[in-house]
């Protein structure tokens, strides 16, 4: 599929796999939207480089149904009412002066499809968002800003659309590596479940902060300091809300700390090597199941690996690894059902599915449901859709 | 402890504002407190607190700076230098010290009594040290003596290392020297706050000044006349100019629209001993321009003094009668020197050689040509001499100037009052300017702007014009492209790698 446009890719593989009519027909179970930031290299490749694509998921089979341009989208989060999706761009230049930007856009209940709503330009040096989450009330977006070293608060209009940025919190630190610990890099940011905390990575201080967040400001009230130069990364939390998982960029490393939501406070549990890495990169993708029980991690051509996590420490321990080496990973997702864990691969451009063995938490194997855009950042947000009777539909986030 | 003042004290919406009443661009940008800062130590104690607390610090001395680089500050701190007071340590040897938030006119009266010296700085008396010494610094005396920054000798600068913690250094040739040579004419904003600059030796205040001007009617202006103007003007400053007994001679040409009655030419004089006792040099430069039917005896205006019908300053008040309402401050002291707050634009060009014809052509069209609804009263273009003690060479590489080779600094400047003319004066403006530089001097590469080369060396950093912007070699243009501005961003990684300090024209990192 290399080498064709993209769109023309998608075409043939949705003729390939097509989703059967009549009375056997897999339902609707939701829509998966996947942001590609594109190959720079060839920005002549059109929408289909660098944008937001729409799928439909009728179980294994991810139909592409629309694609929308969308500069450098590194993340993506939905709003609590499944009805807005935020971007972020990570880009360094808005109208000449040098900052990102962060979009919203609308979904279309019906059809899952996107209809945009607004952008916001970031604040002055605020250059390169790589994240953005949403309050779980719905009023604030918050964005980890990596290449200028802050974070920004935007307000949620009744609508979705973004207000303009409303509190700018400058970072500073930095770390031992020369050239990517020269200043502070925020990667990645969650709220805890009570919305009164902020957590973020930040990779170039190899810090994991805490902020308290109230009435739409953020203050720092905390941090945790990982092994100098692990540069932390990814983050995910436990659904009990009481764990929180961090991939380190760096050296590879996982760190497991205890989030006390109470005093707003990390306790440092565990850390694990993992394979030695050769060059930092990205951070290896973490996934959680909902039943808490099972942790998989995804980093570029390593594969994918599988842990157990101990219910009462915490403590991970791995069960299976070095599924699908030979690619490279862009992000993974678990299905809502946990029945698969969706992978994007950007060395064969393709979205794989892998059963997951509801006992054991082990992977089978993988097989392509959709085609995906030149490499560069993915990311997976996928909404589930529950009561197949569409007189009652009502949808379902999966974070 | 600096003198804290939030959004809740009557003096916050005085204090948040500029002098040019463009800025910021909306009320959603204004910083959210100013620090008056009364010593090097009260500045520390509160940029410290302010990046404690993730808030972005914009630094101000005189408040003139041209473009909203301190007071789009959305949520920000503004750090307040003008009650700075130097304190003389015992151990201090440097003779001369002027503090960042001095204004200029206060300089030159405390250095002249106290010592009999001065600085070769600008003419606006209110505006501050900090922001003018740091990008350059200039005015009539600079043929004679240079620029400010190539008499500093050392400065006090506050920067925030890489874990946030704020460090007072001294830096000078031999202690942080590529942080020094930075000081020393990359323009305020970028890599800390000074608190003081030092000099080991200034040049002596003339005894007297001779000023004298000429002035050019439009009623009977020609083009051949404009022409013959500007080529009398700059065929001078590119020959006889290069003597050194003209060092002490420094003249401004206003070049004015139509709608203005006349241009004006100003100029001051000394000799190069401070004395004037041979006029001979003056003579001389005034009689070229007879065969240009200058109004004898008439001082020309300079710059904005000469708003034509400006008979009210301030915000025009709706109303039966005439009234205009000025911030307090600013209608008790503002205008001391110079324009009081208003809207402004400015832009700038620094010329290597005279005026080519093309020039003086696109110049005469523009001064001529009425644009309706754009009153283009209030626009000159200073053109000021240069040249002289200014074009030491060795001095670019130990400075952050690196036009060493110009004979002319052009000031393009607009005033107004209305924020409703703002469209159509700016669009003015940029039109005029874009279409001066693209004639055939300009690399087409470059076209619309002074591009160094044969015939220009780009724009002044403290005439800063956010249009540059537009341009992704706007580096270039203020800095060179000789490797100026690639140290330039090693001094910025290296003094404040977490860009603590930035502004919409901040060297980047």
């Amino acid at each position: 599929m290399q080498g064709m446009g993209y769109a023309s890719a998608l075409g043939v593989l949705s003729r390939a796999i097509p989703v059967p009519d009549g009375p056997n027909a897999i339902p609707l179970t939701g829509f998966g939207y996947l942001a590609s930031a594109g190959d720079m290299a060839s920005p002549a490749d059109g929408v289909g480089a660098s944008g937001i694509h729409v799928f439909e998921v009728h179980g294994d089979h991810w139909n592409w149904k629309q694609s929308i341009p969308s500069l450098s989208p590194a993340s993506l989060t939905l709003h609590p009412n499944q009805r807005v999706l935020y971007v972020a761009n990570e880009v360094d230049e808005h109208e000449k002066l040098p900052r990102g930007t962060v979009e919203a856009y609308k979904i279309h209940a019906h059809d899952g499809s996107l209809a945009p709503l607004n952008r916001q330009p970031l604040s002055l040096s605020g250059v390169k968002p790589r994240h953005v989450a949403v309050s779980p009330d719905g009023k604030y977006l918050v964005v980890a800003i990596h290449g200028g070293g802050a974070y920004n608060v935007l307000p949620i209009a009744f609508d979705g659309t973004l207000g303009r940025v409303s509190q700018i919190l400058k970072e500073v630190g930095a770390g031992s590596h020369p050239d990517y610990q020269a200043s502070a890099h925020p990667h990645t940011l969650m709220f805890d479940a009570t919305g009164q905390h902020l957590l973020a990575t930040d990779e170039g201080c190899d810090r994991l902060s805490v902020f308290a967040f109230q009435n739409g400001r953020m203050m720092r009230t905390g941090q945790a300091f990982s092994q100098p130069v692990s540069g932390p990364g990814q983050l995910a939390s436990h659904p009990s809300g009481e764990l929180l998982y961090v991939s380190n960029t760096f050296d590879g490393s996982i760190d497991c700390y205890r989030w006390h939501a109470d005093v707003g406070r990390v306790e440092h549990q565990q850390r694990v090597m993992t394979s030695p890495k050769t060059a930092p990169c990205e951070a290896r993708y973490l996934a959680i199941s909902s039943s808490g029980r099972f942790l998989y991690t995804a980093f570029a051509n390593e594969g994918i690996s599988v842990w157990e996590i101990d219910p009462v420490t915490g403590k991970i321990s791995v069960i299976q690894q070095g599924v699908l080496t030979n690619r490279s990973f862009r992000a993974l997702i678990l299905s809502p059902d946990n029945r698969r864990l969706f992978v994007s691969d950007a060395h064969q451009h393709e979205l794989l599915s892998m059963p997951v063995h509801t006992g054991s938490g082990k992977l089978g194997t993988a097989f392509t449901i959709a085609a995906t855009p030149s490499p560069g950042k993915v990311v997976i947000k996928y909404v589930r859709l529950q009561n197949v009777d569409s007189a009652k539909m009502s949808l379902e986030t999966i974070v | 402890m600096a003198i804290t003042v939030t959004q809740q004290d009557p003096r916050y919406q005085t204090l948040k504002r500029s002098r040019n009443l463009r800025w910021p661009p909306s009320d959603a940008d204004y910083a959210s407190r100013i620090e008056l800062c009364e010593s090097a130590s009260d500045a520390a104690e509160a940029l410290q607190r302010i990046v404690n607390a993730g808030l972005r610090p914009t630094v101000r001395s005189g408040g003139h700076c041209y473009e909203d680089f301190v007071v789009n500050n959305p949520g920000g701190a503004i750090l307040d230098l003008s009650l700075l007071q130097e304190s003389h340590a015992a151990e201090d040897a440097t003779p001369y010290r002027i503090s960042a938030g001095k204004q200029l006119g206060e300089v030159y009266l405390d250095l002249f009594k106290r010592h009999g010296v001065t600085i070769p700085a600008g003419t606006c008396y209110s505006v501050g040290a900090g922001g003018h010494i740091s990008g350059g610094g200039y005015g009539l005396l600079s043929r004679l003596h240079g620029l400010t920054v190539d008499w500093l000798s050392a400065v006090d600068i506050l920067t925030v290392d890489a874990n946030g913690k704020v460090i007072l250094r001294r830096v000078d040739k031999q202690h942080d020297p590529d942080l020094f040579r930075a000081c020393r004419g990359a323009g305020g904003g970028n890599f800390g706050i000074i608190t003081s600059f030092f000099f080991d030796k200034l040049p002596q205040a003339p005894q007297e000044v001779v000023h004298a001007g000429l002035s050019f009617d439009w009623a009977t202006m020609t083009e051949d006349r404009f022409a013959a103007i500007l080529r009398t003007y700059g065929n001078y400053w590119e020959t006889r100019g290069k003597d050194p007994d003209t060092f002490g001679l420094f003249a401004i040409l206003d070049i004015s629209h139509a709608s203005t009655k006349r241009l004006g030419l100003s100029l001051q004089f000394c000799n190069p001993d401070g004395t004037c006792r041979d006029l001979s040099v003056v003579n001389e430069f005034l009689s070229l321009f007879s065969s240009c039917n200058p109004t004898p005896g008439a001082p020309a205006p300079t710059g904005e003094r000469a708003i034509a019908h400006a008979s009210v300053t301030g915000e025009a008040c709706a109303g039966q009668y005439a009234m205009s309402r000025r911030l307090w401050l600013d209608a008790t002291i503002g205008d001391g020197g110079s324009e009081g707050s208003g809207r402004a634009k400015y832009k700038s060009a620094y010329m290597k050689s005279k005026f080519t014809t093309e020039e003086a052509k696109c110049m005469y069209q523009h001064m001529t040509r009425d644009v309706p609804g754009v009153d283009l009263r209030g626009f000159f273009l200073a053109i000021d001499s240069y040249g002289g003690a200014t074009n030491r060479s060795q001095l670019a590489e130990e400075t952050s100037i690196w036009q060493r080779s110009s004979i002319m600094k052009l000031q393009f400047q607009s005033y107004w009052q209305n924020a409703d003319d703002d469209a159509g004066r700016l669009k003015w403006l940029k039109d005029f300017y874009s279409d001066l530089y693209s004639g055939s001097k300009v690399d087409p590469r470059y076209a619309s702007t002074p591009y160094p080369g044969e015939h220009y060396q780009g724009c002044y950093i403290n005439y800063p014009d956010s249009d540059m912007l537009a341009h992704p070699f706007w580096p270039q243009l203020y800095y060179g492209d000789q490797g100026l501005y690639p140290f330039l961003q090693s001094v910025k990684r290296r003094y404040d790698p977490n860009n603590v300090f930035h502004h919409a024209m901040s060297v980047r990192l």
